[in-house]
């Protein structure tokens, strides 16, 4: 389990350091994809094998499709970050370090568990009667906001005056 | 054997390569791109904190998450298409109008 | 420690072996049978019946130059044939070939498949994309849409499945089709998979992405040698993936009287695989946009009657 641990941290990370460091965004699309693939890793890890399930069908499947059909559609240019200011970089380089030192800092002083309760062995199960017994009226504002995204991406999407 | 600290730590370090990203990059794609990275971060410590906790409501707010990233992704770039559409352009720094 | 690693490499060897017997004998049976239902013998000049073409095809690919288009995306273009290969052999990994022959039994058997033969979308766009060929990024594109498209009425038709059965893991569809396959009750769902299916594979007549009269071979016109053989061996493999989950789900999976399940497992699949290469030698290709509208329009509002029917007759 370390291993595993160790592997996916590293497709993570380098995923989500891919995504902002390649200077052609269908590059950062498929860094993407592998930081995507590593979250999902983890959830298995963890024992959450169904949301990690839905976040590669979900992700890697869906919105990374998404994002490379939008990346074709509209005009590629070379997007380095280096290719910026010196003061944006001081001031997000420097707001990003802060957090980054805060949040670790922060996580060291506390003592986490390291025991992994076992999962349950029903977990998909629970999760189906979780969403349809307390969590259904969340569940239902989803399925109304999806399809209200449905049809507002459509709509917004659309050559305006077309037929089609 | 990694405690739940580690798990939160590299969801500390997703959610801080995806702020500089979204603040750094100039294509609009790649900073939504940096948007879903944060997203993923705080996915990642819900269900790291379901799983150590040994309850299950951590990882349905992460199904939810996951549903509604969807929907953003979608309408953001259906946004994205229009605007190139009428602007020819998807870098922000070229979208700092109010009224078109 | 090393026993489980052991164990999950010894597993991965026999099924590399055995995705690649199983593609190079596709191979084989679909130029076979296309021949016979063309009137003309198909290969036969090496080996019995020509059994050994597939083998001559690989030794073929292996030793021709390896070709990069110039201007190409070099690191996609390379990785392109990886990531649409490897997806199809995660996929193998939970399929059972019988009670208790599978390399990993996940209680979400078969949502792990639809999710990991959905990252092969990617290859395609990568592989389109990389080329910097005209024709290679038109059929990208037409695959990303075809697939995104039959991706809703695949995952619905399957829904009505696991609604009867209660559960994911491949192995408790099967064991609640011990009285009657999923097929006769379900007669609409099971049309809408094979239909569906058949579209996500990317085959005649819903071969747009490579459709060789007008785009040349779509998305792998760049591709040569073994790059291109890797796309070929991940064809072959959704073939047959989609095959056994129409087995699984819809047939009965590995029941059957007198012989052993996992003969009967495999005569069904090839049945399956027999009826989709029927399809290919029998209907012509169809148009994109009428591919499209067909999808949306008809297979989606027929995957959720079977829900509806489905869950009605739960309810009752």
């Amino acid at each position: 389990m370390p291993e595993a641990f160790g592997i996916l941290t590293l497709a993570t990370l380098g995923g989500a350091l891919g995504v902002v460091l390649a200077t052609d965004v269908v590059h950062s699309a498929y860094f993407l994809v592998l930081a995507f693939l590593g979250v999902a890793g983890y959830y298995f890890l963890l024992g959450g094998e169904f949301v990690g399930a839905v976040q590669i069908l979900i992700y890697a499947g869906a919105v990374a499709v998404l994002f490379l059909f939008a990346v074709m559609l509209t005009r590629r240019r070379a997007d380095p970050v280096w290719g910026r200011s010196p003061a944006r970089w001081l001031g997000v380089g420097g707001a990003a370090a802060l957090l980054a030192w805060l949040l670790l800092t922060h996580l060291e002083r506390h003592p986490w568990p390291t025991k992994l309760p076992p999962p349950a062995p029903h977990n998909t199960a629970l999760i189906g009667k979780a969403l349809f017994r307390p969590f259904v009226v969340p569940f239902e504002v989803v399925s109304v906001l999806l399809l209200a995204a449905l049809v507002g991406a459509l709509l917004l999407a659309r050559k305006e005056g077309g037929a089609s | 054997m990694p405690s739940l600290g580690d798990f939160l730590a590299v969801g500390a370090g997703l959610f801080v390569l995806g702020l500089f990203g979204a603040l750094m990059k100039r294509t609009a794609v790649a900073v939504l791109m940096g948007i879903e990275l944060m997203l993923n971060a705080a996915n990642l410590n819900l269900v790291a904190f379901a799983a150590f906790s040994g309850r299950i409501s951590g990882q349905i707010f992460a199904l939810f998450v996951i549903a509604l990233a969807a929907a953003e992704v979608a309408v953001g770039l259906a946004i994205l298409l229009s605007l190139f559409r009428s602007r020819a352009t998807v870098r922000m720094d070229d979208i700092d109008l109010l009224k078109g | 420690m090393g026993q489980p690693y052991l164990r999950l490499a010894a597993a991965a060897l026999i099924l590399a072996a055995f995705v690649l017997g199983t593609a190079a004998f596709l191979v084989w049976f679909e130029r076979k049978l296309l021949g016979r239902m063309q009137v003309r013998p198909g290969p036969n000049r090496v080996g019995p019946g020509g059994l050994l073409q597939p083998v001559a095809d690989i030794l073929k690919l292996t030793v021709k130059e390896d070709i990069l288009p110039e201007h190409a995306d070099r690191p996609l273009f390379r990785l392109a044939p990886l990531m649409a290969f490897v997806p199809a052999f995660a996929a193998f990994v939970v399929l059972p070939f019988g009670p208790g022959l599978v390399s990993a039994d996940l209680n979400i058997g078969l949502l792990w498949i639809l999710a990991v033969s959905t990252v092969s979308v990617l290859a395609l766009i990568a592989a389109g994309w990389a080329s910097n060929s005209k024709y290679a990024l038109l059929g990208g594109m037409r695959a990303a849409a075809q697939m995104i498209s039959y991706e809703v009425p695949l995952v619905l038709s399957l829904i009505g499945v696991v609604l009867a059965a209660g559960s994911l893991r491949l192995g408790r569809i099967v064991a609640a089709q011990a009285h009657l396959w999923f097929a006769v009750p379900q007669v609409l769902g099971f049309i809408v998979y094979l239909i569906a299916a058949t579209a996500e594979s990317n085959r005649s007549p819903f071969d747009l992405p490579e459709g060789e009269s007008e785009l040349v071979a779509g998305f792998h016109t760049e591709y040569s040698g073994v790059r291109f053989a890797f796309f070929f061996l991940a064809e072959y493999s959704y073939v047959f993936l989609a095959a056994a989950i129409a087995t699984l789900a819809f047939l009965g999976g590995w029941s059957g009287p007198f012989l052993p399940p996992v003969v009967w497992f495999l005569v069904k699949t090839y049945a399956v695989i027999f009826f989709i290469i029927w399809l290919r030698a029998t209907l012509p290709r169809i148009r994109i946009d009428q591919l499209l509208s067909f999808g949306w329009k008809v297979l989606l509002p027929l995957s959720l009657v079977n829900i509806f029917l489905v869950g009605l007759f739960r309810f009752i």
